[in-house]
């Protein structure tokens, strides 16, 4: 048998989604209704004529236009719940590997035949693709408001309704953007996602305290023994949105096999498998 | 390599340590080997330079620059 | 008969203090083994050890394996309880079933869900509003169901009333020791488990005191009721331990024959938590005597 057994890996991710319902479930979905909210009200608010002017504004707009040009107003839309899930895998990863120590129940974790690589991939799975899902569903639930919503407002004001189908097509088609970008985002961070589990795994109270420190730590450090700031440059470089937010799929192709998206890989690969082996040290 | 293994699992910090350390080597080297700007800001200051046995050096020197 | 534990010289350090100091275990398939020591002694290290939790030196063999090496193949084949309740609290009870289900290839739900009518433990009730008694109840209904060949507890009844406690014995016992597989119980609690064991271990200060079969413990040793007075006048008798009872004075004696004490009084086996009392304060004085060395 080796170290990580795929069949097993399904019930490890419910397992997770368990867990931290509230983080990946809820969270998204709350946004999705805040938003909803938000919405519906600011469509009550505007005027008629406003309304009617959006509106064979829009029917300008759509005569003719490609799904993909369509795609770019939508993806805004993605930027609360990026911010969102940001936030929520963020604390998930810092209490992946901690959590269950501090409450002593890693003692029934480890009696399972779960290897320690396949605990450490069942979290990371879990928050670079299974939890983008749901937040794309989330979000693909307002698209779809905001299509009928527009559509609906057509057919009121006697507009061509052909080009529902177009905008029905570029939601859905920006829905499954939003899905990409996210694990793109969990991709091209993921040395960061490997440095706080490394940490998580780690440390013996307050796993956040020590991830930050850690780092800031390094920073100087590699100034002082090797003399250069690489680290500093490519926290710069990869903190920017531009590297993962993605308006076709060809272009999700594109940067998934860029060099600097790989050596990340490698360099998170490295923290991840630290923090495998860290798993072992259980007190 | 099995004795390698052994010393860096021996305790929760050396293996935290050889894993930073490794991450550590691997950024620096890819940023060597890659010519990635290294510089992330610069500690030029005259006062860094401040040798205190050359003290007339120094006010030469910051009277030049007044 | 097989050996399913096999230890040589098990040292486990934590800084200047030694947890487990040269332990050699041998224990065979289908023995039920009572690890008995006091608090602190070694008995959660050794376990912990045992199942590859545990850095530490010396040779260890476990179902065939190095535990040390591959712990999450190792867990096929053992399963175990450790002393707090360590079922994580998040979860509902069909959670739980679920997740070992599709986990542990020798689980059979079927046969937990039928233990777990039997109490009062409901499937949808997340773990932390269940008693402690229930979660042991309910993590002893996943371990039961799982086949493995050894099963190692540690202090699985530790703050359990006596109810719960003496349920989850008998249906150890009962439901689930089939002769071919192995048990390691640790405890301090030594009257509770003495009817079931096959086999002792007596655990001091990190090494063992002392390791023998129940069927030899007759053999071994022997306790002689005897007056007081009487007693004063036989100093040659050498027992390894003596306390009053009853106005006479219970001595043991160790590897003494029978015959050579019989004409004194009255002769017994002694219990087996006289037994650890006195191997505990003997093996107490003689590190006092060490001591002063």
């Amino acid at each position: 048998m080796n170290k990580i057994s795929w069949n097993r890996f399904p019930v490890l991710l419910k397992r997770e989604m368990w867990e931290s319902k509230k983080l990946f479930i809820a969270s998204p979905m709350v946004l999705s209704l805040l938003l909803l909210i938000v919405l519906l009200w600011v469509f009550i608010q505007i005027p008629a004529d406003i309304k009617e002017e959006v509106i064979s504004n829009m029917d300008a707009l759509l005569d003719g236009a490609s799904t993909l040009a369509l795609v770019v107003p939508f993806m805004p839309l993605a930027i609360p719940f990026m911010i969102v899930l940001y936030f929520c895998s963020f604390i998930y990863l810092v209490n992946a590997l901690y959590y269950d120590r501090k409450d002593g129940s890693i003692l029934f974790w480890q009696s399972m035949p779960v290897s320690n690589l396949e605990t450490v991939l069942s979290k990371i799975v879990t928050v670079s693709v299974v939890a983008p899902l749901i937040t794309a569903a989330a979000s693909g639930v307002l698209t779809l408001f905001i299509v009928l919503a527009l559509s609906v407002l057509a057919v009121s004001f006697n507009a061509e309704a052909l080009g529902f189908l177009t905008l029905l097509s570029a939601g859905l088609y920006s829905v499954l953007l939003v899905y990409l970008t996210a694990v793109l985002a969990a991709l091209w961070l993921f040395p960061a996602i490997g440095w706080i589990l490394l940490f998580s795994a780690y440390a013996r109270s307050l796993p956040l305290l020590w991830a930050l420190g850690g780092f800031i730590s390094l920073l100087f450090l590699e100034d002082f023994i090797f003399g250069s700031q690489f680290l500093g440059n490519w926290l710069q470089s990869r903190a920017g949105g531009q590297n993962y937010i993605i308006f076709s799929v060809s272009d999700f192709i594109d940067r998934l096999f860029s060099y600097d998206l790989l050596i990340g890989l490698i360099l998170g690969g490295l923290l991840v498998t630290g923090a495998a082996y860290m798993r072992r040290f259980n007190d | 390599m099995e004795r390698i293994k052994r010393m860096v699992l021996r305790s929760r910090h050396t293996l935290l340590v050889t894993s930073i350390f490794m991450f550590i080597a691997l950024v620096v080297v890819e940023g060597k080997v890659m010519e990635r700007e290294s510089r992330l800001f610069s500690l030029e200051n005259r006062f860094f330079e401040f040798n205190a046995t050359n003290i007339e050096e120094f006010e030469v020197r910051r009277n030049r620059d007044r | 008969m097989n050996t399913i534990v096999k230890a040589v010289g098990l040292t486990k350090r934590y800084g200047d203090f030694i947890a487990l100091d040269g332990i050699d275990l041998e224990i065979q398939s289908g023995a039920i083994t009572g690890l008995i020591g006091p608090n602190g002694a070694g008995k959660t290290t050794t376990l912990k050890a045992l199942l590859g939790l545990c850095e530490c030196e010396g040779e260890l063999s476990v179902v065939g394996r190095d535990p040390r090496v591959a712990r999450h193949k190792l867990m096929q084949d053992v399963c175990f309880i450790a002393d707090v309740g360590i079922l994580p609290k998040w979860m509902k009870v069909k959670q739980a079933l679920e997740y070992v289900e599709g986990v542990h290839p020798r689980f059979s739900r079927v046969r937990a869900e039928r233990f777990l009518a039997t109490t009062e433990i409901e499937a949808g009730s997340r773990i932390r509003t269940l008693s402690k008694g229930m979660i042991t109840q309910l993590h002893l209904a996943l371990v039961m169901a799982i086949d493995v060949q050894l099963l190692i507890l540690d202090e699985p009844t530790l703050g359990l009333d006596i109810l719960y406690r003496k349920e989850f014995y008998d249906r150890l016992l009962n439901d689930y020791f089939d002769g071919g597989k192995t048990v390691i119980v640790s405890t301090h609690q030594v009257e509770e488990i003495e009817t079931l064991l096959t086999e002792l271990i007596f655990i001091n200060r990190g090494r063992v005191v002392l390791d023998i079969g129940m069927e030899a413990i007759a053999d071994r040793f022997v306790e002689l009721r005897i007056g007081p007075a009487r007693l004063a006048q036989l100093p040659e008798l050498k027992p390894i331990y003596i306390r009053d009872m009853m106005g006479l004075k219970s001595c043991i004696f160790e590897n003494t024959h029978r015959d050579a004490l019989s004409q004194y009084g009255e002769l017994h086996t002694p219990t087996i938590s006289d037994l650890f009392v006195a191997k505990m304060k003997s093996d107490k004085m003689a590190e006092g005597v060490a001591s002063y060395e």
